[in-house]
């Protein structure tokens, strides 16, 4: 092992957050750019990373060092095709939701680092191979994002708040559960205690009854993160009190922890239970397309109107992962990226109507593109991203998420699918209230367009959304291997699934 | 093992504690004293006793036991281990409390020494080798913190809690007593070796009743010493606040003045889990099978009620009570996992300890810190308003503290739970595990109550530290957080020092 490069990009942010912290108290206005331009190295880092990244299914770059070793816990970072597209996206999204930041006026200083600190737990809970590595990193994760609603959020966002946190700490404590068990259960056939992923892969067998328990143990605490129906009412109340950074992050990376862990760790250490319970994961995927969907539809203001797009999105991706077949797990990985770019994007245009008018009323809007066209554009392009237009980044996945369930789980793609549309029907209907049209309101005619800085800011997300619309294969030949090694072992190692 | 009439070595930390505080009220408490006397006393004492703590430890390697006094004080590697943790606690008391000192001018060196003289019987308590000592160790203790609770007097809050206190202490020292003669009943012997000489043989050996309704049926552990066994941890179970024996604690923390209470919160419990430990690991162990059940059953109901009862508090310190009853049965589940599993070798011990060693110290500093906030009165909420702005460390610090106390991973606190969680699995309380984890959860919502209200809430507190207490403060932060990161080696330091 040469240059520890998965270490350094999680410490990469923290150094960064402690710079940021020791900046002069009489600057303020300093925090912003310098948060940025730190958060550059990890853009930099990840770039050499998916260059120096194998086409291959097993995980790479792998380090460690034991941290406790009596119970076997290792610091141990890899990274495979399925956590290097999420790693990707993280480290686009945080620099640019700090740079969406740029106005607040409380305490900037504070709100950068912990988005920096933030940045460092989920490069964590992508990149830990050891169980209670991620686990750690899963829960650190909560207190930045816990800070940032907290603090800088509107008027209800200590309900919010503690909602969030409340609501993922006790899944996860359900998950440490089941993480404890798998350890006991190594020591019982090895004799001594590990967490280690492979050891635990390779070595822990499982009776049918407590496979089917650990199973929903870490999929309740997968399931709140997404979130999945029915456990997805913290995530309403968490977007829209968050600030804007905070929602980009929260719907860009965050719920993606919880895709990620489902198959990094369900379908991985559980298949058969995986294989028994698809069906029901369906369900609750594909009632959340629809749910949240339709309740986006009626969504009188504009912010939970892409948080509830966000349940209908996070939907597409639990089904492709549940449908047990190649395309559907290769789609839901690169779904998870496209989601975060477009959703990222819109919060952050959402964020600076707010600004702009202090409202997120839709009825409050009206003939926006006439005093902001660009601003509308844009809007515009990332909604017809969202909804899945062919040639932008939403369509492949999809597509693929489609393909996939519609061999194993035909009903479910069929209904699924007709999320799409409602996709088009909430987010054009509330194009058309917001921006089109004569400004009806004095103040709407007074609405600023983009600065050039904020410009600046939806630059690489439409190259991306372009990019990922148009050469899906620089992210899936690097998804692919992985995830069919995944699909492949599942489906060979149990009965019951017909590709 | 050997044994000395006179070695002055096993009873070094305890005899130069009294020492000083038998100087410090020769000369404290003439007028013409100069204020800096008594501070310059005090760190010399404190000097004393970690050059004696120093030299035990260097010397310990050759005498791998030894015993003094004709067995009544015991000096190994487990010993010094907590002789050594309640010594971090008192200096850190002394730094977090020595404004309260100061305040006190014609009280001071009271204070001082009662302080002194209460390490110096928990330092007795912990190193006992024969439960009289046990016993004296205890009350000496004991008495000295009564006396400290009470020191906010006149106020009626400080009052009650030292009368209720006082009351309820002595009761559970009496029930205690009864259970050590008990034992000495069911025995013949008061020395931890005798005693556990004596259950292994009525174990290994059973003899046959002779005469009687039992006629024909082993003897085996005499009821009359399962019962003192019983009556003696429900004596040390209450110095540690375990439910149902915590009644006192709120109100006592509650009541006690501010600046004092992390001394009197932190030290009963090192002293009475390391008691707790001591018997488990020695005297008790042949007989541990039959207080297994009961112990867990303590420590469930102890997480329960302490978790929820602390939901509903608005006052910083009875809620840290009631939170000190949930850890004090998270401990205790650790306990009742037992000093090794001949079969397994899975020994709930290592993760105990490590818990509450780094809980202790947590707790010393939080309660300093509240105080900082709120003097000796009661602590509100409402007064920790608006500090993340106006107190950055101090906020901070607490924040991190009160993290640590939940169990977020990262923190120290994370790693004693995860430990004493992973071997309680394996001997098999899954049930139990699963609801003190449910009950970490429930545990957030009063942990953030305080980083909420620093935080998020607006408002206009502010306050100074001194730079003594920022240095501790920091340290214990820097120290949460590293034994919260790479707990290895101090895992290892323990199991080296209980030769497992």
């Amino acid at each position: 092992m040469d240059f520890p490069i998965l270490s350094v990009l999680i410490a990469a942010p923290l150094v960064a957050a402690v710079i940021v912290g020791f900046l002069p108290k009489n600057r303020p206005n300093l925090a912003v750019p310098v948060g940025m331009a730190l958060s550059a190295v990890p853009v930099g880092l990840v770039a050499w990373l998916f260059t120096a990244f194998e086409n291959i299914g097993p995980a790479q770059f792998s380090e460690g060092k034991v941290l406790i070793p009596q119970l076997g816990v290792w610091w141990h970072l890899a990274v495979d095709g399925v956590s290097l597209p999420l790693v990707l996206l993280t480290a686009v999204l945080v620099p640019l939701s700090i740079g969406i930041s740029s106005r607040v006026s409380d305490n900037p200083k504070l709100l950068v680092a912990m988005i920096l600190f933030l940045e460092a737990g989920m490069f964590g809970v992508f990149l830990a191979f050891n169980l209670i590595l991620f686990f750690v990193f899963f829960e650190a994760v909560l207190i930045p994002m816990y800070f940032i609603i907290g603090i800088w959020g509107s008027e209800n966002r200590i309900y919010a708040a503690i909602k969030f946190f409340l609501f993922t700490a006790f899944g996860s404590a359900f998950m440490l559960s089941g993480i404890l068990y798998l350890g006991a259960q190594h020591l019982a056939t090895t004799g001594f205690w590990s967490f280690e992923y492979s050891d635990i892969f390779n070595s822990v067998e499982l009776s049918a009854g407590a496979e089917a328990w650990l199973f929903w143990a870490f999929a309740l605490a997968f399931a709140i993160k997404v979130p999945l129906f029915p456990f997805h009412t913290w995530l309403p109340d968490a977007h829209v009190q968050a600030p804007t950074a905070g929602s980009v992050l929260l719907a860009g990376v965050m719920l993606k922890l919880g895709t990620y862990g489902l198959i990094r760790y369900n379908l991985v250490l559980f298949p058969q239970a995986s294989v028994d319970y698809m069906g029901i994961v369906a369900v609750l995927a594909v009632i959340g397309i629809v749910y949240g969907a339709a309740v986006a539809i009626v969504q009188p203001d504009i912010k939970k109107l892409v948080a509830y797009s966000s349940v209908s999105h996070l939907g597409f991706i639990v089904l492709g992962i549940f449908s047990m077949t190649r395309s559907g797990a290769a789609g839901a990985v690169l779904q998870g990226v496209n989601h975060g770019l477009i959703t990222g994007g819109l919060f952050m245009l959402v964020g600076l109507l707010y600004e702009r008018r202090h409202t997120k009323k839709i009825a409050d809007f009206g003939g926006l593109a006439k005093p902001a066209p660009i601003l509308a554009g844009v809007f515009l392009f990332l909604s017809f991203a969202s909804v899945g237009l062919p040639g932008l980044a939403g369509f492949p996945g999809e597509f693929l998420i489609l393909i996939g369930s519609f061999g194993t789980l035909p009903w479910a793609a069929v209904i699924g699918a007709t999320g799409v549309i409602l996709a088009a029907v909430y987010l054009l209907w509330a194009y058309q209230r917001v921006f089109t049209g004569e400004p009806t309101v004095e103040e709407n005619r007074a609405v600023r367009d983009l600065s050039a800085g904020e410009k600046l800011l939806f630059v690489p997300l439409i190259v991306l959304v372009l990019v990922l619309g148009l050469f899906p294969r620089i992210l899936l030949d690097k998804i692919e291997p992985s995830t069919d090694a995944i699909v492949e072992y599942v489906v060979s190692s149990t009965s019951g699934v017909s590709e | 093992m050997t044994t000395q009439l006179f070695n002055l070595l096993t009873v070094a930390p305890e005899a130069a504690l009294t020492l000083g505080a038998v100087l410090v009220l020769l000369i404290g408490t003439s007028k013409d004293v100069r204020p800096w006397t008594l501070k310059a006393l005090t760190a010399f004492t404190l000097a004393m006793t970690a050059a004696a703590l120093t030299k035990q430890a260097l010397v310990l390697p050759d005498a791998v036991t030894s015993a003094g006094y004709g067995g009544m004080v015991t000096l190994d590697s487990t010993s010094i281990l907590w002789v050594g943790l309640l010594y971090v606690v008192a200096i850190l008391a002394f730094v977090m409390s020595w404004e309260f000192v100061e305040d006190h001018q014609t009280k001071a060196p009271e204070i001082v020494a009662l302080m002194m003289l209460a390490t110096a019987g928990f330092m007795f308590m912990v190193s006992a080798g024969h439960f009289m000592m046990l016993f004296l160790g205890l009350e000496v203790g004991s008495i000295s913190l009564y006396i400290l609770t009470a020191l906010g007097s006149p106020s009626k809050d400080s009052d009650e809690a030292a009368m209720k206190y006082f009351l309820m202490g002595s009761m559970a020292s009496a029930i205690l007593l009864y259970g050590i003669a008990l034992i000495y009943t069911g025995t013949g012997d008061l020395s931890y070796g005798g005693v556990f000489n004596s259950f292994n043989t009525a174990l290994e050996a059973p003899g046959l009743i002779l005469s009687g309704p039992f006629a024909g049926h082993a003897t085996g552990v005499p009821l009359v010493a399962v019962v003192g066994i019983a009556l003696l941890l429900v004596g040390l179970l209450f110095k540690v606040t375990a439910a149902p024996f915590h009644f006192w604690a709120p109100d006592v923390y509650q009541g006690a003045p501010g600046r004092m209470v992390g001394f009197i919160a932190a030290a009963a419990k090192v002293a009475g889990f390391a008691a707790i430990l001591r018997m488990v690991q020695f005297p008790l162990f042949p007989v541990f099978g039959k207080v297994q059940t009961p112990l867990v059953a303590v420590a469930t109901v102890s997480v329960i009620l302490g978790t929820l009862y602390a939901i509903r508090q608005d006052d910083v310190r009875r809620m840290l009570a009631y939170s000190g009853i949930a850890h004090a049965g998270f401990m205790l589940i650790g306990v009742s996992v037992g000093f090794i599993d001949v079969t397994t070798g899975n020994s709930g011990f290592p993760g105990t300890m490590f818990y509450l060693g780094t809980y202790s110290v947590t707790l010393v500093l939080t309660f300093g810190l509240l105080a900082v906030v709120s003097g000796d009165g009661r602590a509100s909420i409402e007064q920790f308003r608006g500090l993340g702005r106006s107190s950055p460390v101090l906020a901070g610090s607490i924040s991190i503290f009160m993290l640590s106390m939940s169990g977020m991973p990262l923190t120290s606190g994370f790693v004693g739970k995860f430990a004493v969680f992973s071997t309680a699995w394996v001997a098999g309380f899954h049930f139990v595990v699963v609801i003190s984890l449910v009950m970490s959860v429930a545990a957030f919502f009063f942990y953030l109550r305080l980083i909420v209200a620093m935080y998020f809430e607006e408002g206009d507190a502010t306050v100074s530290m001194a730079l003594n207490q920022k240095v501790v403060v920091l340290a214990g932060v820097v120290m949460t957080i590293f034994l919260g990161t790479y707990p290895g080696p101090t895992i290892d330091f323990i199991i080296e020092a209980l030769k497992l």
